[in-house]
C-alpha cells in the first residue's frame, strides 16, 4: 500500500529478493506522527517525518567540524553537557551550537564558555522548528536571558523549510559584565529568526501546545521591534494575534454601527483585499449555480451586502437567463433603532429589479454565528444552496465549539 | 576541505537508505569526538553516548537474552536463545538441560565490532544483531564483551575471546544433537572479524573444535597503501587516518601496522599450511576502504588451503548489517544461514 510513497533514491539497489520486499514495506511503512521504528530498535528517538532535518543537520555538523581542530572537537565533547543522545535532532543542534562557540574563544579564559554553551542550547531548541524539547533537557530560562545574553548567534538553519543556504555569518555579542544584557544588531539574521519563531508559534498553536507557543511569542515581541518599518508593524500584529489566540484574551463586540459602516465602506474601497475575496467566492458561487434555477445563498458575512450587487449582474448576464434567486442575509444586531438588515435587502431588491433577476430576501439577526441553527433557513426542495462567509469565522474562535457547529449547520 | 566534505556527503548518501546514512555518519562524527590525537579517548562520554538495552529474558521476536559473568575470567557474554512455544517458561532460563537432544542447534560465538574501541556486548546495534542472527540461523548467540582498547591493548581482546569460547566448549546446557556436543562457530564484525581469525587460529592450534568462521568486512591492515584505501579514503564514512588511530591504540607501542595481529598475512604473519583452520565466509563491502586487506586475506586462506567463501557485496558500505533495510542485508542473512546449515 505505501510501497508507492517511498522515494526511490532512498533505497540502494532495486531488489528483486522478494524477502527483501516484505522488510522493505515493513521500513518504509511512515508513520509521521510517530518515532521511526527502524531507530527505535537502535536506541534513538527520531520522529520519520524529522529523517531529512536530521540529515541535514548532520552534514551541517560535519562542515562546522570540518573547520575546527581535532583539539578543539575533544575539547568541546569534554566540555558540552549532552543532553539526550537518544534524541538525535537535539543532540546534534546541541554539538552544531557548541562548535560554533568554539573558534571565538580562547578556551582557557573564558569563564563564560560552559553558560555560553548552555545558553546557545536553549536559544536552538525554543527556536528550532520541531521543537519538541525535551522537558528534562532546557533549564526553562527567563526569555529576557535567552535573547540579549547569548554569545554566539549563530542562526541554527531551520530545516524542512525554505532558507537552505543561510549564510552562516556568527553573530559576537560578548557582555561587558555578566548583568549587562547587549542588543542585538544584525537585523537580517533577526528577521529570519523573527519569520520563524511566528511560524514556530502559529504551529505550536495549532497544536495546542500553548506552553511553547508561549515562550516563542515572548521572543517574538523582542524580535520585532528590532525590524525596520512594516516588517516590525506585520510581526507586531502578528504577535499580538498569536498573544491572543494563547491567552484567549477575545476582543468584546464592537463599537457603533454607523462608524464601523462607515470604516467599513472606506476599507473596501481602499484595500483590495476584501474585494478579491468577495470576487472568488462569486465565481464560486457562480460555478456551482451553473445551470440552476433556483438558488439560495445563506450569507454569514452580510454587512453592507457590498458582494452581491456583482452576483447578482453576473447571474443576469450568464447564457440561459438567470435564476430565482433568494438571499437570506445574517448580521449582528444592530445598535440603533435602524433595521440594518432590511435595509441592505431593500437596495438589492431593487438593483435586482432593474436587472430582471427574480429576488426574494431574508434578513437574520444573531449575536453570534454559533447562535443559528440549520431549520432557521428555511430550505426550500429544488433550490441550490451556496452558504458565504467573509472573514467571519475566526471570530467564532473565541467560544469553544463555536466552529464545528457552525460548520455542522453549514452542511 | 569543507567542500570535499560535502562531495562526500552526497556520495555516500546515493548508495544507503537514509536512515543508514544517519546512523552511521552520526557514529562518525561522535567517534571523531571521542578520539583524541594524543591517542587517549573519552571512555566516559563514549559509554554515555552508546545507545545500551539491557538483557531481557522475556522472548521479544522470539528471542531473549541473559547476561552471564564467567567468574574465572571476569568476563561477561550475553547469551541470545530463540523462546521455546511454551509461554509459561518464559521468564525462566533453563540452564541444566542441553539445548535440543535431537537437533543439531549452532552456537555462534559472536565479537561486536568498533575497532577494538567502540561498542559492547549490550550496545543496541549489537543486541540487535545478534537478535536477528538468532531468528536466522535458528542458532544461539554469546556476544563476548572483550576488553577494548586504548585501556587495554593486544592481545587482551584475543585472551578473552579465546576463554569466551573455552568458556561456551565447557557449558552443558548449549550442547545438542545426537552428539551432544556444542556446535561452535566463531563471527564478527569489523575488529570481531579480526578477533574471530585469531581465535580461531589459536583454536585450531590447541584442537578445540571450531565449526565456521564468519567475518563481516574484518578488520585487518598493514603499513601499505592499498588502491583501495587511496581510493575510497574519506568517502564512505571511513578515513585512513582514522583506522591508523585505532591500530596504534590497540597493537602494542611502538609497533606498526606489519604486526601479525593486523597484517595477518603479511612479513610477519604466521603461516596456516597444514593448520585445521574452520571453514570461513568473509564478507566484503565494495566501499570499504580496507577491503584490499580482506580480499588479500581471501586469497591467504586459500594459498594455504584453507576453505573459504568469498562474499562481495559490490554497492555495500560499512555498517550494512545494522538496519533491514537493503538487499545487502538480506542476502548475508541467507549467506549465514547457508553457510552455518551446510
Amino acid at each position: 500500500m505505501k510501497r508507492d510513497h517511498v522515494n526511490p533514491e532512498n533505497f540502494s539497489s532495486s531488489g528483486s529478493c522478494s524477502s527483501s520486499s516484505k522488510a522493505k514495506m515493513w521500513s518504509c511503512e511512515p508513520d509521521d506522527a510517530g518515532v521511526d521504528e527502524l531507530f527505535a530498535v537502535l536506541g534513538y528517538n527520531v520522529k520519520s517525518s524529522d529523517m531529512a532535518e536530521v540529515a541535514q543537520k548532520i552534514e551541517q555538523l560535519e562542515e562546522v567540524m570540518g573547520s575546527v581542530q581535532q583539539d578543539g572537537l575533544s575539547q568541546l565533547a569534554s566540555d558540552t553537557v549532552h543532553y539526550n543522545p537518544s534524541d538525535l535532532s537535539s543532540w546534534l543542534e546541541s554539538m552544531i551550537s557548541g562548535l560554533n562557540t568554539v573558534p571565538e574563544f580562547d578556551s582557557s579564559s573564558d569563564p563564560f564558555l560552559e553558560s555560553s554553551t548552555i545558553t546557545s542550547i536553549d536559544n536552538s531548541s525554543v527556536n528550532s522548528r520541531a521543537a519538541q524539547m525535551n522537558p528534562t533537557a532546557s533549564p526553562p530560562p527567563p526569555p529576557k536571558q535567552l535573547h540579549p545574553q547569548a554569545k554566539k548567534l549563530k542562526t541554527s538553519p531551520y530545516l524542512g523549510n525554505s532558507v537552505g543556504g543561510l549564510p552562516s555569518e556568527p553573530v559576537f555579542a560578548r557582555p561587558v559584565e555578566s548583568a549587562r544584557p547587549v542588543v542585538l544588531v544584525d537585523s537580517q539574521e533577526n528577521g529570519v529568526r523573527l519569520v520563524h519563531t511566528l511560524m514556530a508559534c502559529a504551529e505550536a498553536v495549532q497544536q495546542e501546545n500553548f506552553k511553547l507557543a508561549e515562550a516563542l511569542v515572548k521572543n517574538i515581541g523582542f524580535l520585532a521591534v528590532s525590524q525596520p518599518g512594516a516588517m516590525r508593524k506585520v510581526a507586531t500584529y502578528f504577535a499580538e494575534a498569536l498573544a491572543r489566540r494563547i491567552y484567549r484574551l477575545y476582543p468584546s463586540n464592537p463599537q457603533d454601527s454607523a462608524f464601523t459602516d462607515l470604516l467599513q465602506m472606506h476599507f473596501y474601497e481602499t484595500c483590495p483585499y476584501l474585494k478579491f475575496a468577495h470576487f472568488t467566492a462569486n465565481q464560486a458561487i457562480l460555478e456551482a449555480f451553473a445551470g440552476k434555477n433556483r438558488v439560495h445563498v445563506i450569507d454569514f458575512s452580510m454587512k453592507q451586502g457590498m458582494q452581491w450587487p456583482a452576483l447578482l449582474q453576473a447571474l443576469a448576464l450568464r447564457p440561459g437567463g438567470p435564476p430565482s434567486f433568494r438571499l437570506t442575509g445574517i448580521g449582528p444586531p444592530s445598535h440603533d433603532d435602524t433595521d440594518h438588515l432590511q435595509e441592505v435587502g431593500w437596495k438589492l431588491a431593487q438593483l435586482a429589479e432593474t436587472i430582471n433577476v427574480e429576488f426574494e430576501y431574508r434578513g437574520f439577526v444573531a449575536n453570534s454565528l454559533a447562535d443559528l441553527n440549520a431549520s432557521m433557513f428555511d430550505i426550500r426542495e429544488g433550490e441550490t444552496v451556496a452558504v458565504n462567509s467573509i472573514f467571519d469565522l475566526h471570530q467564532l474562535l473565541a467560544r469553544p465549539g463555536a466552529i464545528e457547529k457552525v460548520l455542522q449547520v453549514g452542511s | 576541505m569543507a567542500g570535499s566534505n560535502e562531495v562526500n556527503a552526497n556520495e555516500s548518501k546515493r548508495v544507503v537508505p537514509l536512515n543508514t546514512w544517519i546512523l552511521i555518519s552520526n557514529f562518525k562524527l561522535a567517534y571523531n569526538m571521542l578520539r583524541r590525537p594524543d591517542g587517549t579517548f573519552n571512555r566516559d562520554l563514549n559509554e554515555f553516548l552508546d545507545r545500551k538495552v539491557p538483557a531481557n529474558a522475556i522472548p521479544v521476536d522470539g528471542v531473549y537474552s541473559f547476561d552471564v559473568v564467567d567468574r574465572a575470567t571476569s568476563l561477561l557474554n550475553r547469551v541470545y536463545m530463540a523462546a521455546g512455544e511454551n509461554e509459561t517458561q518464559w521468564g525462566i532460563v533453563e540452564l541444566e538441560k542441553p539445548l535440543s537432544e535431537t537437533e543439531i542447534v549452532p552456537v555462534i560465538v559472536f565479537f561486536h565490532g568498533g575497532s577494538f574501541v567502540h561498542s559492547s556486548a549490550n550496545s543496541a546495534i549489537y543486541d540487535t544483531f545478534c537478535r536477528r542472527l538468532v531468528s536466522t540461523c535458528k542458532a544461539v548467540v554469546v556476544s563476548v564483551n572483550y576488553r577494548r582498547s586504548p585501556e587495554h591493548r593486544y592481545p587482551c581482546a584475543y585472551d578473552d575471546g579465546w576463554a569466551a569460547l573455552n568458556w561456551v566448549h565447557s557449558r552443558s546446557w548449549l550442547r545438542s544433537g545426537k552428539d551432544n556436543k556444542v556446535y561452535a562457530y566463531l563471527a564478527g564484525d569489523s575488529s570481531g572479524g579480526n578477533i574471530a581469525h585469531h581465535v580461531a587460529v589459536r583454536a585450531a592450534e590447541e584442537n578445540v573444535e571450531v565449526l565456521g568462521n564468519i567475518l563481516l568486512h574484518p578488520l585487518f591492515g598493514g603499513q601499505e597503501r592499498t588502491e583501495s584505501e587511496n581510493r575510497l579514503d574519506g568517502k564512505y564514512f571511513v578515513k585512513i587516518q582514522d583506522r591508523d588511530w585505532y591500530w596504534r591504540a590497540y597493537l602494542p607501542e611502538g609497533e606498526d601496522r606489519d604486526h601479525p595481529a593486523c597484517n595477518v598475512f603479511g612479513p610477519r604473519g604466521r603461516s596456516l599450511e597444514g593448520l585445521k583452520f574452520p571453514k570461513s565466509l568473509v564478507v566484503v563491502a565494495g566501499l570499504d576502504l580496507l577491503q584490499d586487506w580482506q580480499l588479500g586475506y581471501v586469497d591467504g586462506l586459500k594459498k594455504y588451503g584453507q576453505e573459504v567463501k568469498l562474499l562481495y557485496l559490490e554497492k555495500a558500505t560499512i555498517g550494512f548489517y545494522f538496519l533491514p533495510n537493503n538487499d545487502h542485508f538480506h542476502c548475508l542473512m541467507d549467506e549465514m544461514k547457508n553457510f552455518i546449515e551446510s
